[in-house]
């Protein structure tokens, strides 16, 4: 799974001057926030979201990222999952400096190098979990055609994986929360990406099968995927091996846990 | 996204909502199925109009009388066209290859045995089998010498010869015109209804001896309704018409400007009639542009609402690394495939009405190739055009206000 993640799309090239002042520093940080600050103009107020914040996650880290609503947490997940972008500051994802980029970058590398676990599972209702799944590999447009396995198998080993290989062709209201969560997860991983952003993705489940997509999750970083979770609930935080906490738009504490 | 891949998510959408779909392609359908009706009305028209040229002979000028000013206040003078302004522009007008004067007798009961049946009987001469284009099934039309002469020969039209001998020969037979003992000659070729003329209920008998045993008052003997002229040539048609209007004027003794007859050539004639196709041509032109206006703003309506329905959907799709574009081109398919789905049921309602009316064997209708492509290009054209704001709208969805629409 690891290989292949440092590939770098041919479509976006990165510019070697941030290339070169970037590799000085990193090593192998997936995530690199730099100073970065969000502010959002309501009329003529302005609310600033995200004040100053600077954070680094390694390949194969587990973080938990706290905090109260209204702490910023959510924007500065928007921003590390590309859907957004800093005010200022700057933001490397696995290298590349996306902080500048536009709609169409962004997006390919929302389909390329991040995959996305909502709380409400966000499946399209009219398809099967196996369309679902093959979603993000229709609008990967630097694909390489004519190699490797198709999309429908490469679909049905990252369901199996997550233990709904009997499940393929089951429709989202067909499936319990916990396994409509597991189909989410399986989008995720398909495009096997650097970085699996999770928000809240036991907040819609009951106990029993929140624990389950934990343990997934958990699994998952053990083979290798650098995993970043928002949260509120403590318990389910514990399951990662760093917290880091927000309050105000900034970083207030960042702990690893044993 | 690939197109095929696009089509299918289309597809999906006009399924998922099938009764919301028809309606939208309401407009569609009507608008495709008025625009190559209204094609294929004007193409029966032309077709009809074309085979009504050949009919008439080519290259024909026709000369008929209108009643001069003096028919007022109970004083009819009758029309003053004779069979001596045929001969005299036989004579001396350039140009006529032949020259037809045509005069129609009152309605003859026509005898054989006991066969009888009730026709009208036509004055003519030699030239207008050949100035009309008509063709003989046996025997011989009228010949100079019948009219010199005036013998008492007739020439049967199809029917006629149908209703008075069956199958059987009629030439050389004797029958009654009226109280007149005839000698058959010829039989024409069946021909049928043109312009509300049938040709094949009448009988031919040279024009003298119309003039002789067949015509009513003595006022309108030597009268003529019709002169044919054929010209030899396209280019020499107005230098003739000009000739035969200063001759007739001449002869009727009326100013050139202001004659006492109508000379027009078939393509006059047709004119007129083009014009009773062309207003309901029309109309349809118009029911067609208007539905396919209505119709794409029905489309445009219910994209949009499709769009405002679909927002967390967008914002899935976006956050899966969908592009403006792709977002953009989905929505555009969608209503592409709705209003191409409309265009090809307008297709089939329309191949279904032409086929309706074909059978009735009223209205003549023919189905262009042409015009199926032109409206399915149109209901294309209406599909891009007002699915272009709704989808460009999609495309333009925050994807994180899209992620977290209800």
């Amino acid at each position: 799974m690891q290989d292949g993640m440092l590939d770098l799309p041919e479509s976006t090239p990165i510019p070697t001057t941030l290339l070169t002042e970037h590799a000085l520093e990193a090593t192998d940080r997936v995530i690199d926030v730099q100073a970065v600050t969000r502010t959002y103009k309501l009329g003529a107020v302005e609310v600033p979201a995200l004040q100053g914040v600077s954070l680094a996650v390694e390949r194969g880290e587990f973080v938990a990222i706290m905090g109260a609503s209204g702490s910023g947490k959510s924007t500065l997940m928007n921003i590390l999952g590309c859907l957004d972008r800093p005010t200022s500051g700057h933001y490397y994802l696995d290298g590349e400096d996306v902080s500048q980029m536009n709609k169409d970058q962004l997006a390919g590398v929302r389909s390329r190098r991040i995959g996305f676990v909502f709380q409400s599972f966000n499946l399209l209702p009219r398809m099967s979990a196996l369309k679902n799944v093959m979603l993000p590999l229709a609008y990967d447009h630097g694909q390489r055609n004519g190699h490797g396995p198709s999309h429908e198998e490469r679909a049905r080993e990252a369901l199996e994986r997550v233990g709904l290989g009997e499940r393929l062709h089951h429709r989202p209201n067909e499936l319990s929360g916990g396994q409509q969560q597991r189909v989410a997860i399986a989008r995720a991983l398909i495009q096997a990406p650097p970085l699996v952003l999770a928000d809240e993705p036991t907040g819609n489940l009951d106990s029993k099968a929140g624990e389950e997509i934990m343990a997934i999750l958990s699994r998952l970083n053990d083979e290798g995927a650098t995993v970043v979770l928002v949260t509120h609930e403590p318990n389910i935080a514990a399951h990662t091996r760093r917290v880091v906490h927000m309050h105000d738009g900034r970083i207030v504490s960042d702990e690893v846990q044993s | 996204m690939n197109l095929w891949r696009t089509l299918g998510t289309a597809w999906e959408g006009i399924i998922a909502n099938k009764m919301r779909s028809v309606l939208t392609m309401l407009g569609v359908i009507i608008g495709v199925a008025a625009v190559i009706l209204m094609i294929g009305v004007s193409a029966g028209a032309e077709a009809t109009i074309a085979e009504q040229i050949n009919s008439l002979g080519a290259n024909l000028i026709i000369v008929t009388s209108i009643q001069g000013p003096g028919s007022t206040a109970g004083r009819t003078t009758p029309p003053k066209l004779s069979y001596d302004d045929a001969k005299a522009i036989a004579k001396e007008v350039r140009g006529p290859s032949g020259v037809a004067p045509e005069q129609g007798g009152a309605a003859q009961t026509v005898r054989y045995g006991t066969a009888n049946f009730s026709t009208s009987v036509i004055g003519a001469n030699a030239d207008y089998l050949r100035v009309r284009g008509l063709v003989l099934a046996e025997g011989q039309f009228l010949t100079q010498q019948d009219l010199d002469a005036k013998r008492k020969v007739v020439v049967l039209g199809a029917q006629v010869a149908k209703e008075l001998f069956g199958d059987a020969s009629a030439i050389g037979q004797q029958i009654n015109v009226g109280t007149v003992k005839m000698t058959v000659v010829g039989v024409m070729a069946e021909k049928g209804k043109v312009a509300e003329t049938d040709y094949d209920d009448r009988v031919y008998v040279p024009l003298t001896v119309l003039y002789q045993k067949f015509t009513v008052s003595q006022m309108a003997a030597n009268r003529v309704r019709t002169i044919y002229i054929q010209v030899a040539s396209q280019e020499g048609m107005s230098a003739a018409m000009a000739q035969i209007n200063t001759l007739l004027a001449a002869r009727h003794d009326v100013e050139p400007a202001s004659p006492d007859v109508r000379i027009q050539t078939q393509g006059d004639i047709i004119a007129t009639q083009e014009a009773a196709t062309a207003a309901f041509r029309d109309l349809l032109a118009w029911v067609g542009a208007v539905s396919l206006l209505v119709g794409g703003i029905g489309i445009m309506n219910i994209m949009l609402v499709s769009v405002t329905e679909r927002t967390r959907e967008i914002g899935i799709r976006q956050s899966l690394g969908a592009r403006p574009g792709d977002i953009r081109s989905q929505f555009l398919t969608e209503a592409l495939a709705l209003s191409l789905s409309g265009g090809l049921i307008g297709v089939a309602g329309a191949l279904g009405t032409a086929a309706f009316f074909g059978s009735l064997g009223g209205m003549r209708l023919v189905v262009v190739p042409d015009s199926v492509l032109l409206a399915f290009g149109a209901a294309a054209g209406v599909g891009v055009f007002f699915g272009y704001y709704p989808a460009n709208k999609a495309a333009r969805l925050d994807p994180i206000v899209a992620l977290r629409y209800e």
